[in-house]
């Protein structure tokens, strides 16, 4: 399903953020991507997504190029940068992911039935047609996230998906996504070391370079050490849990 | 009668313009660009002084000058993101100064460009409101069409782009619609104060409502109290029209602020 290989990444010549990244992702996993601030976390989802360009290595998405197969993702980025006093509505948002590789598509009857029901299904059929700046924190992620499912992707890549989200709202959140699978393959970047490792099948640790496990796998304090500059406290299953220490940006 | 058809072609710019500017000055706004406008109408003065140079249509001369600033405008936020400031500021000056070299090399006297500079929608004439007619008819069936395409390039661009739409040639659309405008209202508001009334009545519009829809149409309202009121103030006061359409804009946006404080 995405395929990896010798994938390095830097913005100008002299750093590397990426340094041979090698990762397969298989259907019906759910991968967690985690690492410290500035480990190139965010850069590589951007790769994967054709948004940058690989410095050197390869990358297929369904066994297709990245501009081909990035239709069947579902992607929820980081969305601090986006400017929410832009005048859309929630049923914008949403509906746009239902133009995908047709620019010229008009709404049907069955887009807008499409749409409610994606918006009753995240519980903002009320606010189809609200500016999306009358939004709270939550309610616009759940936005996101029916942006993300409207157009059923097989692969759902998302970029620290709970940053708005409260203990509750996350953890019915984190138990709706391991729901989705193995129906949907999942790639999940997050801080949470703790419930990644319980819910994910593979966890990958991302510090310029990439260190895959297995769920049930132990990281060693080695390779921990060489991601976390830090102290790190493990969590059951030899799995990192809190980063005790501070790090610095790799 | 007479007194009707005399006063019909400023009418009918008047309403035109007011509605051209609500449509493309609320893009301009929401989409944090109209500071472009700016460079765009500035380097369109090269157009003209070229044209006045070599002796064809101002308008036309403007009008190519414009277009090819938006796209270069365009790119250079694509690809030059951090130097966008201070290329904005380049173009400006460049046309600036390639239209100040023409004019000083056109022979004999330039009688519109006193209108060019400061306008004067009084001096509207049929074939103003037919070009405006024209530009309203071409942009209004782009943004109904493409309404959903340049909603969703305009507020996530990054996301657009894994959807695989033409993000670049929606931009440049947009873009080429603001500087199409900008170069037909020269002669109405001036190059200095164009961007005046692409920008003001649309974000006092933008202040008090986040529907779009919405926005354009109190956009209009708000365009037409500041260019028919500016022009009628000007009519019977005997003063320039720019000046009066300018204050009448800036107090649309002084009411929408304190009809909502944000």
């Amino acid at each position: 399903m995405l395929e990896l290989q010798g994938l390095s990444f830097a913005y100008d010549t002299n750093h590397l953020v990426l340094d041979q990244i090698n990762l397969s992702i298989t259907s019906g996993e759910f991968v967690a991507l985690i690492g410290p601030n500035g480990g190139g976390k965010s850069t590589l989802v951007k790769l994967l997504l054709g948004l940058l360009v690989p410095k050197d290595g390869d990358i297929r998405l369904f066994d297709t190029s990245v501009a081909l197969g990035r239709s069947r993702v579902g992607y929820l980025p980081q969305y601090a940068h986006l400017d929410f006093s832009y005048p859309i509505t929630v049923g914008e948002v949403v509906r746009a992911s239902l133009m995908v590789g047709n620019p010229f598509r008009r709404r049907t009857r069955e887009d807008s039935l499409k749409l409610e029901e994606t918006l009753d299904k995240f519980s903002l059929l009320s606010f189809q047609d609200k500016p999306l700046s009358d939004l709270s924190g939550g309610q616009r992620q759940r936005v996101f996230l029916a942006r993300a499912m409207i157009h059923n992707p097989d692969l759902l890549i998302l970029d620290e998906p709970t940053t708005a989200l409260d203990a509750k709202s996350e953890h019915n959140f984190y138990e709706w996504l391991q729901s989705l699978c193995p129906e949907k393959t999942i790639l999940l970047v997050s801080h949470d070391l703790s419930v990644v490792s319980r819910i994910a099948t593979k966890v990958c640790c991302l510090n310029k370079t990439l260190i895959t496990h297995d769920a049930g796998e132990n990281f060693s304090q080695d390779e921990l050490h060489a991601i976390y500059p830090c102290a790190v406290e493990f969590f059951a299953h030899g799995h990192p849990h809190r980063v005790v220490g501070h790090h610095h940006h790799g | 009668m007479d007194s009707l058809l005399f006063w019909a072609p400023t009418i009918l710019v008047c309403v035109l313009a007011s509605i051209l500017v609500a449509v493309v000055g609320v893009f301009a706004v929401a989409r944090k660009t109209s500071y472009m406008a700016g460079s765009i109408a500035h380097s369109a003065f090269g157009g003209l002084g070229m044209a006045f140079a070599i002796g064809i249509s101002p308008l036309l001369g403007a009008g190519v000058f414009a277009v090819l600033t938006a796209i270069l405008v365009v790119w250079i936020k694509q690809r030059f993101k951090a130097y966008e400031d201070i290329l904005l500021n380049g173009i400006w000056a460049f046309g600036m100064a390639v239209g100040i070299l023409a004019l000083h090399m056109t022979q004999g006297y330039v009688p519109d460009l006193f209108a060019y500079l400061f306008g004067n929608i009084l001096l509207s004439d049929f074939y103003d409101g037919l070009y405006l007619g024209i530009a309203l008819a071409v942009i209004s069936a782009f943004v109904y069409r493409f309404y959903d395409l340049i909603q969703t390039v305009s507020f996530d661009e990054d996301y657009a782009k894994v959807l695989n739409l033409p993000t670049l040639s929606v931009s440049f659309g947009v873009m080429v619609a603001i500087a199409t405008v900008t170069v037909l209202l020269l002669k109405i508001m001036g190059m200095i104060l164009v961007v005046c009334l692409i920008a003001i009545p649309a974000a006092a519009a933008l202040h008090l409502t986040h529907l779009l829809p919405k926005a354009m149409l109190l956009g209009v309202v708000f365009s037409l109290i500041s260019v028919l009121g500016g022009t009628l103030l000007a009519v019977f006061w005997d003063l320039p029209a720019t000046p009066m359409i300018v204050f009448l804009a800036l107090m649309t946006l002084g009411f929408a602020f304190l009809t909502k404080a944000k």
